[in-house]
């Protein structure tokens, strides 16, 4: 754009290669540690697709939503079933982010008509009550038995790299769309909605699209759990699987995109690696949660002392607040 | 718009801490240990954390024939991870166990739900579950192996018994989970009734509904006089409670793991002596049990009373300790398909703990013979009331 | 079909008392207290300990347990919510889910995972009316409910602080005109929003076993009853739980046993539809 300076975008540009070479790094790095980390990482990038769509939801459109473990559900489920009907990789995953827009759509309806609590309390109730349905539509998802699909139409390996190509493609995508004139539009939005009403943006139709887009990403995410796995049931989009995206999502910060792939680790790797010790995954999440809230602030505060100690009056610009 | 772009403090320690698990991750993969590496994940946390204790019979089975020297030469690595009952943990946890700690077997698994996540991907890495705790048929394949009797010939078995003892003159309720082992139970149940021309009223509910009384009301308006539960321990005593408000009283029957000593001693006494458990172990003190009373005394003290979960999560392993004397039997190595292999040629087999086991290539669903407890408040245990019976046969 | 109602009243006292928690909590902080449900699971387990373990008795293990919870939501407002005063809702409500979650997986170390059972302090019939009867237990729950409530009524409307309390939620200097710290009215909050927590927790108790997840239910189901009431409104709360209570088993007794909350959810979003405030709500701007 054009009122950006050369320099900005430089540094854009720098950052936008860092990440992608850094998720590749990351990629080929867990594939030769062998199995094991190649499933856990390939699990961290299905949660991170479906976190960059909340991540702008939460962060643009300021709509706290706690069902997209439910969207993730339409998709495996399109996507096992377009699976079985004989789809191969590419359109099962079509599939799975087309079903996924079309749910994310049919939630975003009443986002427009209600304010925040009512919203997040309507999509908690939703990320419950999808699970119920699937059991009792036994006959075309197969109830609590769930539908396999195997032989998967992508192997093990494929779908790892399957989903790392496409975090790489979505991360990017949103980098840039944040840098347009769409991108500033839903900043105006995230700092007030008033303000962007007043200036002439449509609010409601900003906010379904960005809507319609985070369900694309979940029922991506959703395929892609589905190919991974081999197998839905629908005891796996349990309401605690929304709770641990949206806390991915605010552990990474919600003013930038990438922060969505650290958050993703963290809750993809806690409940991993203390499958040992009962009880000490949520108290160790818990302890990140807070401390990522409260360490920032304790810290700036800690700053702004120093400052009045050195007789100044301001530090920088708040930044880099989770 | 701002552009200065800055990572997070949080963003930065996330970045070294990562870095420094793959650094460890791919340092600490140490060769082959001497013993051998067995376990499984199950729910030591969440809603189906009553089954933990057949996990922990299982343990102290395996540290037991440690203690006595192994088998064959081998001793063995029990290793135990909690699933929460989340299936998707359950596949987390056993791709750890089998790519990372690479296990030769499962051993000691429970849970429908999760055994089917992780069904197709132990199939494809030829992983044997071995004696599992699922009677459901939707989890059979060439690598699982439960020691339940099928959920349909444990349904059966109580549906007969609460028509053979004329519990039935009012009718016949099944309150179920809306989950593969109640459909299963329910059909058995269907069958069973049909054959004695027995009134069936069937009622589901959702997992960890607290509130049961439509459910119970549905049955009493019936005038339904006996009621099957079919469901994770927990769903028991708010079935019992939910019969209290609406002042309901028929026979119930569940299957034994539903008795839990905590809740059971809580529960009204005139509802408790209409209830009904039936099992498919030895109880722990039956004549040749002594192994398993010493050894949860050793390594479990706080776990008590003694219940046949404890026999059964100890006759998991007593049928993997066979199937591993089996396979390594001539000094052979130890291997997945050699346990395969060596399960696949269990014909009646029995010890003091279970009987009549039989597996062949084509189908490892059970149908063991039962019998049927009642709870004794005063000792604070079950006691049997009918010797070990054969389910019925049901129609095709 | 009356034991039906009765029972569905106990559940909806049970709903009540967890909104009416929350909501105490939401006027004078502005946050959803995600962490209200694990303050619950707490108070019963600690009287459930209390009394089994070190054999107090029932009433002395639930005083007990109130003066612990109450603590531990004084705790929770001095050393997270107070500081974080100024921070967005969403930051403080991610605090309270991580306390929720620290708490619990705290509990799960300190009272162990087995399920177990409250004993049921009223056992027997208290009445029997057209045939059917109602259980004392029942009839206990209800009324003690209806007296927490009362109780929180009159502090609301009859005391000083309950005033300054009311005015909270709409402007914080108003209660300094009173001549009540905007401080000491959030402690208060918390502490009242603890004492229920326990209250719900004893009443709740004796009809569910006690798993360390239980209260994560029961928490959905209470922000259901709050928003259908209309999220600030007491009264609300109130009817919502109560409606929700009796509606969900007549439907899964008339209708269908299995899909409690596609029932719950079609409720909610219904009466949202036509009022996007809810039941009692006033219109007002609740944006993250």
């Amino acid at each position: 754009m054009r009122r950006l300076t050369t320099d900005s975008s430089l540094r854009f540009r720098a950052l936008i290669v860092a990440e992608v070479v850094g998720l590749a790094a990351v990629a080929v790095a867990a594939d030769r540690s062998g199995d094991y980390y190649r499933y856990v990482f390939g699990l961290i990038a299905v949660y991170a697709i479906v976190c960059l769509g909340n991540n702008l939801l939460l962060g643009h459109a300021r709509l706290l939503s706690l069902c997209q473990g439910a969207l993730m559900a339409a998709g495996a489920y399109g996507g096992a079933l377009a699976a079985r009907a004989g789809a191969n990789a590419v359109e099962m995953l079509l599939m799975s982010a087309l079903v996924g827009a079309v749910a994310g759509m049919v939630v975003g309806i009443p986002a427009l008509r209600l304010s925040g609590h009512f919203f997040a309390a309507v999509t908690i109730l939703v990320a419950v009550a999808v699970p119920e349905v699937i059991l009792v539509a036994d006959r075309v998802t197969g109830g609590a038995t769930g539908l396999s699909i195997s032989p998967s139409p992508l192997s093990d390996a494929a779908s790892y790299w399957v989903a790392y190509g496409l975090l790489v493609v979505v991360l990017v995508t949103q980098e840039l769309m944040l840098r347009t004139r769409l991108g500033a539009e839903l900043h105006l939005l995230a700092e007030s909605e008033r303000a962007a009403a007043t200036a002439g943006i449509d609010v409601a139709r900003h906010k379904m699209a960005v809507f319609i887009y985070s369900g694309l990403l979940a029922g991506l995410g959703g395929g892609l759990l589905a190919v991974v796995s081999q197998y839905v049931v629908p005891s796996v989009f349990n309401v605690f699987l929304s709770i641990y995206i949206l806390v991915a999502v605010v552990l990474g910060g919600m003013n930038r995109p990438v922060g969505v792939l650290f958050g993703s680790a963290v809750v993809v790797f806690v409940p991993q690696y203390t499958v040992d010790l009962a009880g000490l995954a949520p108290f160790i999440l818990g302890l990140v949660l807070i401390a990522s809230i409260t360490i920032p602030r304790l810290w700036r505060r800690g700053l702004q002392a120093l400052a009045v100690w050195n007789g100044r009056h301001e530090v920088g610009p708040a930044s880099g607040g989770a | 718009m701002t552009t200065r772009m800055r990572l997070s403090w949080f963003t930065r320690v996330t970045v070294v801490a990562l870095g420094a698990l793959l650094s460890v991750a791919a340092l600490g993969r140490d060769g082959a240990a001497e013993d051998v590496k067995i376990g499984a994940s199950g729910p030591r946390t969440g809603p189906n954390s009553g089954a933990w204790v057949a996990y922990q019979a299982t343990r102290a089975c395996i540290l037991d024939a440690n203690d006595k020297g192994g088998v064959n030469g081998y001793k063995f690595n029990h290793i135990l991870l909690d699933d929460q009952y989340d299936p998707q943990v359950t596949l987390g946890a056993t791709r750890r166990l089998v790519d990372q700690e690479n296990v030769l077997a499962l051993v000691g698994h429970s849970g429908t739900a999760g055994t089917l996540a992780i069904k197709d991907y132990i199939l494809s890495k030829g992983v044997p579950d071995v004696g599992l705790h699922s009677g459901s048929a939707a989890v059979n394949s060439a690598v699982t192996y439960p020691i339940s009797p099928s959920s349909a010939s444990q349904g059966a078995f109580q549906a007969k018994y609460l028509i053979d003892k004329g519990f039935t003159g009012g009718g016949l309720g099944v309150l179920y989970e809306n989950d593969d082992v109640g459909k299963a139970v329910l059909s058995a149940v269907e069958s069973i009734a049909k054959q004695n021309n027995v009134k069936l009223t069937l009622v589901p509910f959702q997992l960890g509904s607290r509130d049961k009384t439509a459910q119970v009301a549905t049955l009493k308006e019936a005038g339904v006089t006996a009621v099957i539960i079919s469901g994770i321990p927990s769903e028991f005593p708010t079935s019992i409670l939910a019969a209290v408000n609406v002042d309901y009283h028929p026979t119930w029957f569940a299957v034994a793991y539903a008795a839990e000593p905590r809740v059971m001693s809580q529960l009204p006494a005139d509802q408790i002596k209409n209830m009904y458990f039936s099992w498919y172990t030895a109880f722990p003190g039956d004549p040749g049990t002594q192994d398993l009373l010493s050894a949860m005394k050793k390594h479990y003290p706080d776990v008590t009373p003694p219940t046949p979960t404890w026999s059964e999560g100890w006759a998991s392993c007593t049928v993997f300790l066979e199937a591993f004397k089996r396979a390594t039997q001539g000094g052979k190595p130890p291997t997945r398909q050699a346990i395969i292999s060596a399960l696949n040629t269990f014909k009646d087999y029995s010890n003091s703990y279970i009987s009549g086991i039989t597996y062949t290539a084509d189908s490892h669903l059970l149908t063991l013979r039962q019998l049927v407890g009642q709870w004794d408040p005063t000792s604070n245990t079950l006691k049997r009331v009918t010797p070990f019976t054969a389910p019925p046969t049901l129609g095709p | 079909m009356i034991n039906l109602v009765v029972a569905g009243l106990v559940s909806g006292s049970i709903y009540a008392l967890m909104a009416v928690g929350l909501i105490v909590v939401y006027r004078a902080s502005r946050v959803m207290n995600f962490a209200h449900g694990t303050f619950v699971g707490f108070a019963a387990f600690l009287a459930l300990s209390l009394h089994t373990s070190s054999h107090l008795p029932l009433w002395a293990a639930g005083g007990i347990a109130i003066v612990a919870t109450v603590a531990l939501a004084l705790l929770t407002e001095g050393v997270f919510v107070y500081p974080l005063r100024h921070a967005s809702r969403l930051e403080l409500l991610a605090v309270t889910a991580g306390v929720s979650l620290v708490l619990s997986g705290g509990m799960l170390q300190l009272f162990g995972t087995q399920d177990r059972l409250f004993p049921r302090f009223a056992p027997g019939t208290a009445f029997r009316l057209a045939n059917s009867a109602i259980p004392l237990q029942n009839v206990t729950t209800i009324l003690a409910t209806l007296a927490v409530l009362g109780i929180i009524a009159a502090l609301f409307y009859l005391t000083r602080i309950g005033v300054a309390m009311r005015a909270a939620s709409e402007n914080a200097q108003l209660s300094m005109l009173v001549g009540i710290s905007p401080k000491a009215v959030s402690l208060t909050s918390w502490g009242v929003a603890g004492a229920m927590a326990a209250a719900a927790a004893i009443l709740v108790a004796p009809d569910v076993p006690l798993t360390a997840d239980t209260f994560s239910n029961l928490m959905i189901q209470s922000f259901a009853a709050l928003v259908l009431g209309g999220f600030t409104s007491l009264l609300g709360a109130v009817v919502g739980g109560y409606l929700l209570g009796v509606g969900l088993n007549l439907f899964s007794f008339f209708v269908k046993s299995d899909i409690p909350s596609t029932f719950i959810l079609c409720v909610v979003l219904g009466v949202l539809m036509i009022r996007p405030e809810g039941l009692f709500g006033r219109k007002e701007s609740l944006r993250l």
